[in-house]
C-alpha cells in the first residue's frame, strides 16, 4: 500500500505518473507532521542513510537531512570536493567503501551527469538522486510540483512557465519531466543560446520573450542564473540579462497579472528576480523548503518504511 | 569649378525637372517631376509647373533615385581621428550617394556598449546622413565574452560584426548565432582563417607567384564560410557574409541558401572590378582584406551579383593615413577608401551586363532589407531622401573627388561611368552638381 | 478468505453499547473541562465520533476530539490488512495536560495503542491516557488495558473480529470470522 512501483529515486523521467502522485500524496501528510510541537516520526529507526555529497550544497543537504532525523534514521555525512576525488579514489571505490558499511539507502550528489545511475551497479542500498550535473534534480521537481498542487489544488492543464538557463539547469529538466507526465502545460523562456535546441521533443514549447511568457503562465517558476557563467562570457553582463529576461518588479506591474511566482533558491535579488516580486503574496518560496522537506521525508518513508505486508 | 562637395540645408522649394523617377522600393518607374519642399517631397506630378520662388534643377537624362545604403564603412571614431571623422566619413558618404552608413565597431574604444552606439547615433544627428551602428559580437572584439548585444540592438545597432577579426572561437560564433536570434540582426564575421591567412599579403595565384609576395589563398575564406554557413544552419540564425572575394566561397553560399538557410552576402566594388593585376607597382592602396583576387574570381563575382547569389554591394570604406600606407606592403596597413567612387565603378562594370533598376537595387533596397531598414521613400509627404544620378557620366577619377580624410585608393585615375550629382537627406542638399 | 462464525452484534446491539460506553465516559469525569477523545483511523475514528454525538446529545456537552493515523509509528503491519492509506493525524487542540480518552473498534496486540500512545506524546504531554474500545478480543502482546470496554470475546489466533460501520461498509454490525 505505502510503497512505489520504483526501489530507488533517480529521476522523474524513470517513474511513473503513479508513483508521483503518491509522493506527493503522503507529502501532504508529513506536511501535518512538520506542523507538530515533536516533527518526529519513529518510522526510520534503525535505518541508516548516508549523504553522499560531492558537490557543494547547503540547502538541499540541510533539506535532506532534516527529513532523514524527523523520520528517526541514523544520518552520516560524507562530503568531498570532486577534485579530491579525482585525485585518487574513483566512485566505484568510494562507494563500495561504503557499501561494506552495509547502508540502507545513499542519497548522492554528484557533478557528472548518470552518475546515480551507474551507483546501481555497486551498490545495494535504495539510491536517491539529490541531483546529478546537469540531469536530474528529482525530489526539487517533486517539491516545486507539490507547491504547485497546494497552491491550485491539481496539475493537469496548468500553464506552468520556466524561465533562465534552461540548457544547465537539472531542476528545468526534472520539472519538465515529472510535469509532462502529470498533464500539466510547460512553456520554457531564456537566451536562445541557454535553451536546449531539441527541446520541443520533450513535448513543451519555448520562448525567447519574457513577456510572452509571463502573458501564457499560471505558474513561473524563475531559475538561478549562474553568476560563473558570466565569467564564461556567454551572458554578457547582469544588466542585460535582467533587461530581457529578469523578473523585475516593472515587468510584473506592466502586465497587472495575478501569477504564482516560484524559485529553487538560492535567489540572486536584482538579477533574474527582484526583492519586491521574491517577497511578495505572489510568490511561494518558503513554502516550496517547507514542501522540499515533507517531500523528501515522503520519498524516504516510501522507499525504505516497513511497509511489506506480512501473511 | 569647384568640385569639392558642400551640403547646405534646403530653405524653400525646390523642383527636381524632367527626371526619372525609379523607386527600388516601391518598384516605382516613372517620368516624373518632384517638388521638393523645406526637405519634405511635397508634390509628385508629371510637369510641375514653375514658380519664380523654386530653385530649378533639370534632371533631363537622369534618374532620380533612394538614397544608397552602405552595410559596411568604417569611419574611424573614436580613436582614429587621424584618418576620418564621424564628419568627414559623413561628407564622403552623402557625396557618393550614400544617405545611410552602417559603422565597423573596431574603432578604439571598440563599439560595444549600448551606450557607445547612442553616442554615435547622437554624433550623426547634426549630419547630411543616418548611422546605423554596427555592435562588436565580442567584448573588445577579443573573441572571448559576448558583447552586451541586446542593449546595443535596444539603443540601435542593426547588426554584430567584429570585423577585422575572424571569430576562431566556433562555440562563440554559435553561441552568437542562437543568441542574436532573439533580438532578429544579422551576425557578421570576418571570414578569414587566420591560420590559412598565414601572414599572406596578396590573393595566391600566379600574380603573387610573380611578385614574389607570400600568398593568402582562396580557401582561407572559403572554409570559413563552410563552417559559419553551417553553424548558422545548425542554430537556424542569420548570417551576413561581408566582402566575398572568391568564386569558391559563391558555390557554397549557393547551396546554403538553396537549402533554406537565412543567409545574405556582400561584394565591395574592388573585389567585383579590380583583379590582381592593380598590385603590379606593388600599390599598397590595393592591399585589401581579403585580397583582391585573379580574373577567374571577378567574373564569377560578377555572375553571382546578377543571378543573386550575392546580394548586393557594400564598400568596406577603410580610410588610412599617409603614414599607414606609405610604408613597404608587408608593414602597409589594410583597406581603401570606397564612398565616392563606388557608384561610378560599380555602374560601369555592370552596365553592360544589367539594367540600370537593378544595378541601383543593389545600393538601395538589397542592403535595407538585410537589415531591415524602411527609410524615407519617394512619394508625396515623404521625407526627401534621394540621389540625382546621370548613369552615362563619364568621368575619371581623381583627388579632388575625394572627401574622405584619407586619400588610400588605387581607383585614382581610373575611369568610371555614372555619377550622383545631387544628394537630398535630412533637409540638406549636396552641392556638387556640374554645370 | 473469511468465513462467518457468528454475528456477535447486531445493529441495535451495536447502538446500545455505544450509548453505554458513552454514559460511563462521563460518569467517570465529574469535570469535561480538559477532557478529549481521540478516536484512531480508521474506524475508532468513526466510533469516536459516535460517542461525541451521544455525549452532545444525552448531556449537551462538546468536548475536545482528535483523529490520530498511526502509521508512522507501527512496528507491525500484519493488521493492517484491508485498511486504506495513510491520512494525516488531526490534532487541534493543545493535547497539554488533557485526560486523552484514545477510542478504536477492536483491542487486540496492543501495538497499534503504544503505537498511539507514543504520537500523541509527539504533541505534547497529557494529563492522562486512557482507553476505549469496542470489543476486547485478548491476546495482548504488550502491557496495554482499556479502562472503557464494550464487550469481551475471547478468540482463538485464527479467528478475527470485524467490526462493520455505515460510514465505510454499508451496514452496521459486529461479526466473528475465520480464517
Amino acid at each position: 500500500m505505502h510503497k512505489l512501483e520504483t526501489k530507488h529515486l533517480l529521476g522523474l523521467e524513470f517513474i511513473s505518473k503513479k508513483d508521483i502522485e503518491k509522493i506527493i500524496d503522503v507529502g501532504f501528510i508529513f506536511r501535518e507532521v512538520l506542523e507538530r510541537p515533536i516533527k518526529k516520526v519513529p518510522t526510520l529507526q534503525g535505518k541508516n542513510i548516508l549523504n553522499l555529497f560531492f558537490e557543494n550544497s547547503t540547502r538541499t543537504k540541510i533539506s535532506f537531512e532534516l527529513a532523514e532525523k524527523r523520520l528517526s534514521a541514523d544520518v552520516t555525512n560524507f562530503s568531498s570536493s570532486f577534485s579530491s576525488v579525482q585525485k585518487g579514489e574513483s566512485l566505484k571505490d568510494t562507494v563500495q567503501n561504503i557499501q561494506s558499511m552495509k547502508m540502507d539507502c545513499v542519497v548522492m550528489r554528484h557533478p557528472v551527469p548518470g552518475s546515480c545511475i551507474q551507483l546501481q551497479n555497486y551498490v545495494d542500498s535504495v539510491i536517491i538522486n539529490a541531483g546529478d550535473g546537469t540531469h536530474e534534480h528529482p525530489t526539487q521537481a517533486l517539491l516545486d510540483i507539490m507547491s504547485i498542487k497546494e497552491k491550485f489544488g491539481k496539475i493537469k492543464n496548468l500553464k506552468i512557465g520556466i524561465v533562465g538557463d534552461i540548457l544547465h539547469s537539472r531542476v528545468a529538466l526534472s520539472n519538465i519531466f515529472g510535469l509532462v507526465k502529470l498533464g500539466a502545460k510547460v512553456k520554457v523562456c531564456g537566451p536562445p543560446h541557454l535553451i536546449q535546441r531539441d527541446i520541443e521533443m520533450l513535448n513543451i514549447e519555448k520562448t525567447y520573450n519574457v513577456d510572452e511568457l509571463i502573458e501564457w503562465a499560471d505558474v513561473l517558476n524563475v531559475l538561478r542564473i549562474q553568476k560563473e557563467r558570466m565569467g564564461v562570457g556567454i551572458i554578457p553582463s547582469i544588466r542585460e540579462y535582467r533587461k530581457f529576461f529578469g523578473i523585475t518588479n516593472e515587468r510584473l506591474l506592466n502586465h497587472n497579472k495575478e501569477l504564482v511566482i516560484m524559485h529553487p533558491g538560492p535567489m540572486n535579488r536584482g538579477v533574474e528576480i527582484d526583492s519586491e516580486i521574491a517577497d511578495s503574496s505572489q510568490a511561494i518560496i518558503l513554502d516550496q523548503v517547507l514542501n522540499g522537506v515533507a517531500v523528501r521525508m515522503s520519498v524516504l518513508y516510501l522507499l525504505l518504511g516497513n511497509n511489506e505486508l506480512e501473511s | 569649378m569647384n568640385l569639392k562637395a558642400n551640403y547646405n540645408k534646403i530653405n524653400g522649394y525646390i523642383l527636381l525637372k524632367n527626371g526619372k523617377i525609379y523607386d527600388s522600393f516601391l518598384s516605382l518607374n516613372k517620368a516624373a517631376d518632384i517638388l521638393i519642399k523645406d526637405g519634405i517631397i511635397y508634390k509628385i506630378k508629371n510637369k510641375i509647373s514653375e514658380k519664380s520662388n523654386y530653385k530649378i534643377i533639370d534632371c533631363k537624362d537622369n534618374i532620380i533615385t533612394n538614397g544608397f545604403i552602405d552595410l559596411h564603412s568604417h569611419f574611424r571614431e573614436p580613436g582614429f581621428e587621424s584618418k576620418e571623422t564621424i564628419e568627414t566619413g559623413s561628407n564622403a558618404a552623402f557625396y557618393g550617394g550614400y544617405t545611410r552608413i552602417c559603422t565597423m565597431p573596431n574603432t578604439d574604444p571598440v563599439i560595444d556598449t549600448p551606450e557607445l552606439v547612442t553616442h554615435l547615433i547622437n554624433r550623426s544627428k547634426s549630419l547630411p546622413i543616418y548611422i546605423h551602428p554596427i555592435g562588436a559580437i565580442t567584448k573588445g572584439q577579443k573573441g572571448k565574452e559576448l558583447a552586451e548585444i541586446g542593449g546595443m540592438v535596444e539603443s540601435g545597432a542593426v547588426a554584430i560584426s567584429d570585423d577585422g577579426i575572424p571569430l576562431n572561437n566556433s562555440y562563440l560564433l554559435r553561441v552568437a548565432l542562437e543568441y542574436s536570434k532573439k533580438f532578429n540582426i544579422p551576425v557578421i564575421n570576418h571570414a578569414e582563417d587566420s591560420f590559412l591567412v598565414n601572414e599572406g599579403l596578396m590573393h595566391e595565384g600566379k600574380k603573387s607567384l610573380k611578385l614574389g609576395l607570400s600568398g593568402n589563398p582562396d580557401i582561407s575564406e572559403t572554409t570559413m564560410i563552410f563552417r559559419d554557413l553551417s553553424i548558422a544552419e545548425y542554430v537556424k540564425g542569420r548570417i551576413h557574409i561581408p566582402h566575398v572575394s572568391s568564386y569558391k566561397s559563391l558555390k557554397i553560399i549557393d547551396q546554403f541558401k538553396k537549402s533554406g538557410l537565412n543567409v545574405t552576402a556582400e561584394v565591395t566594388p574592388h573585389h567585383l572590378c579590380l583583379t590582381d593585376e592593380i598590385l603590379n607597382e606593388f600599390n599598397t592602396d590595393a592591399k585589401v582584406a581579403p585580397p583582391i583576387r585573379s580574373k577567374k574570381h571577378k567574373d564569377a563575382l560578377i555572375k553571382a551579383i546578377q543571378t543573386g547569389i550575392l546580394d548586393c554591394i557594400a564598400t568596406d570604406h577603410a580610410p588610412h593615413s599617409i603614414e599607414d600606407k606609405e610604408k613597404d606592403f608587408k608593414n602597409s596597413s589594410c583597406g581603401m577608401i570606397g564612398l565616392e567612387s563606388a557608384f561610378g565603378l560599380v555602374n560601369k562594370n555592370l552596365s553592360d551586363k544589367m539594367k540600370i533598376e537593378s544595378i541601383i537595387d543593389l545600393f538601395t533596397v538589397k542592403p535595407a532589407k538585410i537589415i531591415n531598414l524602411n527609410p524615407h521613400l519617394i512619394k508625396e509627404g515623404s521625407l526627401a531622401e534621394l540621389n540625382v544620378i546621370n548613369p552615362n557620366y563619364k568621368w575619371i577619377f581623381n583627388e579632388n573627388y575625394i572627401q574622405s580624410k584619407s586619400k588610400n585608393t588605387p581607383i585614382i585615375g581610373k575611369e568610371l561611368m555614372g555619377k550622383v550629382l545631387i544628394t537630398i537627406n535630412k533637409g540638406y542638399i549636396s552641392n556638387c552638381k556640374i554645370s | 478468505m473469511n468465513k462467518l462464525k457468528a454475528t456477535l452484534l447486531t445493529k441495535t446491539g451495536l447502538n446500545r453499547v455505544l450509548i453505554r460506553l458513552s454514559h460511563e465516559i462521563m460518569e467517570k469525569h465529574a469535570s469535561i473541562e480538559n477532557l478529549a477523545l481521540v478516536g484512531i483511523r480508521t474506524r475508532g475514528e468513526i466510533i469516536a465520533k459516535r460517542i461525541f454525538k451521544n455525549i452532545d446529545s444525552l448531556y449537551n456537552e462538546k468536548i475536545y476530539f482528535g483523529t490520530l493515523d498511526v502509521t508512522f509509528y507501527r512496528d507491525d503491519f500484519s493488521s493492517n490488512l484491508g485498511s486504506p492509506k495513510v491520512g494525516p493525524s488531526d490534532i487541534t487542540f493543545d493535547v497539554n495536560n488533557k485526560h486523552i480518552i484514545l477510542v478504536d473498534d477492536v483491542l487486540y496486540t496492543g501495538r497499534t495503542i503504544r503505537a498511539a500512545i507514543e504520537e500523541i506524546f509527539s504533541f505534547g504531554r497529557p494529563a492522562s491516557i486512557k482507553l476505549c474500545v469496542l470489543v476486547d478480543r485478548g491476546h495482548r502482546e504488550l502491557p496495554i488495558r482499556a479502562d472503557f470496554i464494550g464487550k469481551n470475546y475471547p478468540t482463538s489466533i485464527n479467528e478475527h473480529i470485524h467490526v462493520y460501520v455505515q460510514e465505510i461498509d454499508k451496514k452496521e454490525r459486529v461479526d466473528l470470522l475465520t480464517y
